[in-house]
């Protein structure tokens, strides 16, 4: 156990930060900050992305012949912290990257991971989610969308919900049902849905913080190729659970947590700015014990990532204890959201629009973000019984 | 970087394990009652596998390894109730082997082959946890008086290593013979009976300075890092133990188990453990590898987020026994009382959160 870099980490680390200085643009994160349209910044975005893929820092972890640099996940985690030391902006292709990839990693044919992986990791082709349905939330496998044989292919009938980003994804991940008869594990397959297809339709939902990032999506006779089933018919139950696992596993809660330091940070610089009446907000003990706790959480949320790094890098898949991560993160970026609103005063109410707002109405913002934690990828009901049930064994 | 522990690291703790269940059990306390009288041959045993000199350089009879090697086994003892004399005087190990000038080479041979018991006096009554509001202190001959609470094994050590300031006023760390003329050891009373703690009054004691400000606040950090592993194995013996109790108990027709209101505690529980554990072997690498700054930052998030696990853990274990938790026969209480004794001693959570917010802001004032 070393969480030191070695000579190379540091080579690697120094070359990440000079390419990220060089890349962002000047006053980044200081004066310069992420377009406020929702739409203008997943664009933004998507082109950050595509310049991460010029610079050679997609799929820093990937193997080469699908274009990744075939480093381990120890250079993905520098990779990481130093985005997060430069403010550098989200990417908004994860689903493609941490979901589909991985997937088509453990689960897809070769042909497969020639066509999709090279285009996921130049941010070519975006990626949605199409699992969850209106009466298919934490009952996953009782999803009735339905996908029929006919000739050459399937031909796809049914209603997704929550699909984040599907107004910018050139693809979609499925799951659907190919066996009316069979128990519902065992009815279910897994495919690669092209967007563009005639008979979808996309209808956004606004959330509670007044954005637009998921939707409903419809599925209208789309004709899905037979090459577009990952795995064999039918088993797409066990290979969702592939893709589930990594949506919940320490690579996506390292990139999380990063942000969520970003926060952190940005509170306590504002707690030595803010005055509550007598005393600056960072003078109060009670407000003290308030943020160190949250820093203790953050820094081990990171420690537990890492831990699963090496497990991986050992060869371990993650399984049903990716289920520790989630539950762990969400509640914990959640009490961080709720005690910043708790710790500089009245105007911390104001939103970004107004003249008075503290740090641009991020704090308000991130405390509603924040109410979907626990509720996607699984609610926190969902993660406790995996963890009881698959993990400490406890009868079902 | 490599955030795991490597094969022999794992095997070395297996075997403690299998040791300290085989010879250790927790029923000793229930049945057998008397702390000190259940020592002597665990100790025997323990010295045997080569634990004291664990930490003690290989040319001076020991294995030469360091504070990460320890953390897993630090871990064992924890979850076995190990009397707080044996990590006191493995932790001595480390700090003259850091600290101590040549002379004291003698000592680290005894202590690697576990001849020589040493036990820290650190805290006091009134005196919180920062060391340089101790009111032990030396007098200007360099003689020490003072008096220090819960030392472990007291009456028994050959070794005191006390917290105690200088005549200036600097606070740093003394050796002082334990059998010595004006040292006096007082059995406490104390909430935690898996281990005896004393009081100790120094009266003009003759004390040897093993080193300043920085040896003083190593040794506490060492001893919170050493108890942050020990709640973290207390954490996860209790989880086991409520886990097996909770797949046997039935109540309703079914194993109270199956029910989620209980599953979602037992998941909770789980969660915090792996966590704890995340934060006690980052604590452990700081003793070892990081700077001042760095180390006391990472101990006292370890320290805190232990404390804070434990205390949930074991109040859940609890409950979820039922009314056979309450009962003494079920042993429960044993690691409860250790867990909370070292939750306590060495450092609250307040005290750690702070200095985590005062490392955390350094480092951002520095960028």
């Amino acid at each position: 156990m070393d969480f030191n870099d070695s000579k190379e980490e540091q080579a690697f680390r120094d070359e990440v930060r000079a390419w990220l200085a060089s890349a962002l643009p000047q006053g980044w994160g200081k004066t310069v900050f992420e377009p406020e349209d929702e739409d203008e910044r997943a664009h933004f975005r998507i082109d950050w992305e595509r310049k991460l893929f010029e610079g050679g820092w997609s799929g820093i972890s990937w193997p080469t012949k699908y274009g990744g640099r075939g480093a381990t996940l120890v250079e993905q985690g520098i990779f990481a912290e130093e985005c997060a030391r430069a403010q550098a902006p989200e990417g908004i292709n994860v689903i493609g990257r941490n979901l589909t990839a991985t997937t088509l990693i453990h689960h897809g044919n070769e042909a497969q991971r020639e066509r999709y992986l090279p285009k996921i990791l130049a941010a070519q082709e975006m990626w949605c989610q199409g699992f969850s349905e209106p009466n298919a939330g934490s009952d996953l496998a009782s999803a009735r969308c339905r996908a029929e044989p006919d000739g050459d292919d399937f031909i796809v009938n049914g209603q997704k919900i929550w699909t984040s980003f599907a107004q910018y994804s050139q693809w979609c991940i499925l799951l659907a049902r190919t066996d009316q008869h069979a128990p519902k594990h065992k009815g279910l397959s897994f495919f690669l849905v092209d967007m563009k297809s005639p008979g979808i339709t996309i209808r956004p939902l606004t959330q509670i913080s007044g954005e637009k990032e998921f939707n409903e999506t419809f599925f209208e006779d789309v004709r899905v190729p037979k090459e577009n089933l990952v795995g064999e018919l039918n088993d797409g139950w066990r290979i969702a659970m592939t893709t589930l696992a990594y949506e919940r596993g320490a690579e996506d809660a390292l990139a999380r947590q990063i942000r969520f330091k970003q926060e952190l940070d940005l509170l306590i610089e504002k707690a030595q700015e803010v005055e509550l009446g007598a005393r600056r907000a960072i003078d109060d003990p009670a407000i003290r014990q308030r943020l160190a706790q949250s820093i203790v959480d953050l820094e081990l949320m990171r420690m537990n990532c890492l831990r699963e790094f090496s497990k991986a890098i050992k060869g371990e898949t993650p399984g049903p204890e990716s289920s520790l991560m989630k539950l762990y993160w969400s509640h914990v970026a959640q009490d961080m959201a709720d005690m910043a609103m708790e710790v500089l005063g009245p105007e911390t109410l104001l939103m970004q629009e107004d003249p008075d707002t503290i740090a641009r109405g991020r704090f308000p913002m991130a405390f509603m973000q924040s109410r979907a934690f626990t509720i996607y990828s699984g609610t926190s009901e969902i993660q406790r019984n995996i963890i009881a049930e698959r993990v400490l064994g406890l009868p079902k | 970087m490599n955030f795991d522990f490597n094969d022999e690291q794992y095997m070395f703790r297996d075997t403690v394990r299998d040791t300290l269940a085989a010879q250790f059990p927790i029923d000793l306390f229930r049945d057998s009652g008397e702390p000190v009288a259940l020592e002597g041959p665990l100790w025997a045993q323990l010295a045997e596998l080569g634990l004291f000199g664990l930490m003690v350089p290989e040319d001076q009879g020991g294995l030469g390894l360091g504070m990460v090697d320890f953390a897993l086994i630090a871990e064992e003892f924890g979850a076995a109730l190990v009397p707080l004399t044996v990590t006191d005087t493995i932790a001595a190990s480390l700090i003259l082997a850091k600290y101590a000038a040549a002379a004291r080479a003698e000592n680290l041979e005894k202590l690697a082959s576990g001849e020589l018991r040493v036990a820290f006096a650190a805290y006091e009554k009134n005196g919180g946890y920062d060391p340089s509001q101790f009111s032990t202190s030396l007098g200007a001959d360099g003689s020490l008086s003072g008096r220090k609470l819960l030392v472990a094994g007291a009456d028994r050590a050959d070794m005191l290593l006390v917290v105690a300031n200088d005549a200036a006023g600097e606070p740093g760390l003394y050796a002082v013979d334990a059998k010595g003329a004006g040292v006096v050891a007082t059995r406490e009373a104390t909430l935690d009976i898996t281990g005896d703690y004393h009081a100790v009054s120094f009266a003009n004691a003759a004390a040897e300075r093993i080193g300043g400000p920085d040896a003083g606040e190593f040794s506490l950090d060492l001893l919170a890092t050493i108890a942050a592993l020990g709640l973290a194995g207390i954490g996860g013996r209790m989880l086991d133990t409520t886990v097996a109790y909770v797949k046997e108990r039935s109540q309703f027709g079914q194993p109270i188990g199956a029910f989620q209101a209980i599953k979602h505690r037992c998941a909770d529980m789980a969660v915090d453990v792996n966590t704890a554990r995340s934060g006690g072997y980052f604590a452990a690498w700081a003793m070892a590898s990081a700077d001042r700054a760095e180390r006391q930052w990472a101990v006292s998030m370890g320290k805190a987020k232990a404390n804070r696990m434990a205390v949930h853990v074991m109040r859940e274990s609890l409950q979820l026994h039922g009314g056979m938790g309450y009962t003494w026969e079920m042993a429960l209480h044993f690691p409860y009382r250790r867990g909370r004794h070292l939750e306590i001693l060495y450092g609250t959570t307040e005290y750690h959160n702070e200095r985590v917010l005062q490392g955390t802001m350094a480092q951002l004032a520095a960028g």
